[in-house]
């Protein structure tokens, strides 16, 4: 009686699950499916859709910043290129100042390529890159642990300053320390959680509002519709901001390890 | 259209050069001008996104200051057989650390652009860092 019970349940479960495959998955679309299945002894190399819409990603900055004419009277393509790449130099201008040039292209490769990833995303059916963690958290991995290495090389033990804060009397020291501590090696994380979630959150919602539309039909559809369409438009922005927020604070913990007295 | 040029007397020559100079001119006249209308509509738009920037930033300080400290406790409970301790004496320590990151957020560069009239705030930096750690 209870295993029949109990398999009817599932049962009603396993057909509404079906049912809501059809209509609302919200999840699917971040599945990474291989493409070229390749395998080198027990590593799994595949060429996933992750994989390769990353290589998009890659190939369109680089058609982008490399085939845009160079014209006195740029062109569209051409003010396009210019102006990212005059954001992001003069970011790091501004945060880094004059030595600031050294790392502009690190800083513009990592906008570069967040900011492609983020957008070719919105393409229907494009795979989202920047909305796995894994690839986020190991973006911001790369310019913590760079960060972290420039600021022992250029401080060497003198860059623990940074976790005493200078005019702190001695009593407080036990608790502002862990708190400074734990405030350097949270960065990483929110660096990574920032741009995922909010690449992941944006995905879902337009999934699930799409979902409504179909679900709507022809009759209140168009409700649905019309949020979707300015939600379209936020996700538009999120995904340039995200982008430059990344890139604004890669330059602030560079410069965090370049000068750590202030 | 080679041939057309080669064709010009010298008279139209000069006039087309001048009519090309000309031409120059209005275009950086109209860049300068397009420029000076678009610096409002411009930095209006920047501000509404950088305002979206700073709040994302203030709510994933918080949050992941707490969860990462929470994660580094419980980990090390496990590790050291200390089951709730640790964790629950880091978790203020996140807290703390979050909240400290986001008070030094809302003192930042970007904060005070975004607030506008920063300049008098902007003036003694090492103040508010001072009574931040006194209220720790």
């Amino acid at each position: 009686m209870a295993t029949t019970a109990a398999e009817a349940v599932s049962g009603t479960e396993a057909a509404a699950a079906a049912e809501g495959h059809k209509v609302i998955d919200p999840i699917h679309q971040f599945e990474i499916e291989r493409i070229i299945p390749i395998r080198i002894g027990d590593l799994d190399l595949s060429l996933t859709n992750s994989g390769l819409w990353a290589l998009i990603a890659v190939g369109a900055v680089c058609l982008l910043m490399l085939t845009a004419p160079t014209r006195l009277i740029p062109t569209r393509l051409q003010s396009v290129a210019e102006s990212l790449y005059e954001l992001v130099f003069g970011m790091t201008q501004e945060v880094l100042g004059a030595q600031g040039r050294g790392y502009f292209p690190f800083v513009f490769t990592l906008f570069a390529f967040i900011l492609a990833a983020n957008l070719l995303g919105l393409i229907p059916g494009a795979f989202t890159v920047t909305s796995h963690i894994i690839i986020t958290l190991a973006l911001a991995l790369i310019v913590f642990i760079g960060a972290t290495v420039i600021g022992f090389i250029k401080h060497g033990a003198g860059y623990m300053r940074l976790f005493m804060p200078a005019g702190v009397p001695a009593p407080l020291l036990p608790f502002v320390v862990p708190i400074e501590i734990i405030s350097y090696f949270i960065r990483p994380f929110s660096l990574s959680i920032r741009l995922f979630a909010n690449m992941m959150a944006g995905h879902m919602m337009l999934k699930v509002i799409a979902g409504f539309v179909i679900m709507l039909g022809v009759l209140a559809g168009w409700l649905p519709l019309m949020a979707l369409v300015a939600i379209y438009a936020l996700e538009l922005l999120v995904a340039v901001l995200q982008a430059y927020v990344f890139a604004l604070l890669t330059c602030l913990y560079l410069n965090d390890a370049l000068h750590v007295d202030h | 259209m080679v041939a057309a040029n080669l064709g010009l007397r010298a008279g139209q020559f000069f006039e087309l050069k001048l009519m090309a100079d000309d031409k120059l001119k209005d275009i950086e006249r109209r860049i300068e001008q397009a420029r000076l209308t678009q610096k409002g509509g411009d930095s209006s738009r920047s501000e509404e996104g950088s305002a979206l920037g700073l709040a994302t930033r203030a709510i994933t300080e918080l949050v992941v200051g707490i969860t990462v400290a929470m994660g580094l406790g419980w980990l090390l409970d496990r590790w050291l057989g200390t089951k709730p301790w640790l964790m629950l004496v880091l978790m203020p320590f996140g807290f703390a650390a979050g909240v400290v990151n986001v008070m030094r957020l809302s003192q930042s560069k970007q904060a005070d652009e975004l607030m506008g009239g920063g300049k008098a705030d902007s003036q003694a930096p090492a103040k508010p860092v001072a009574d931040e750690d006194d209220e720790d």
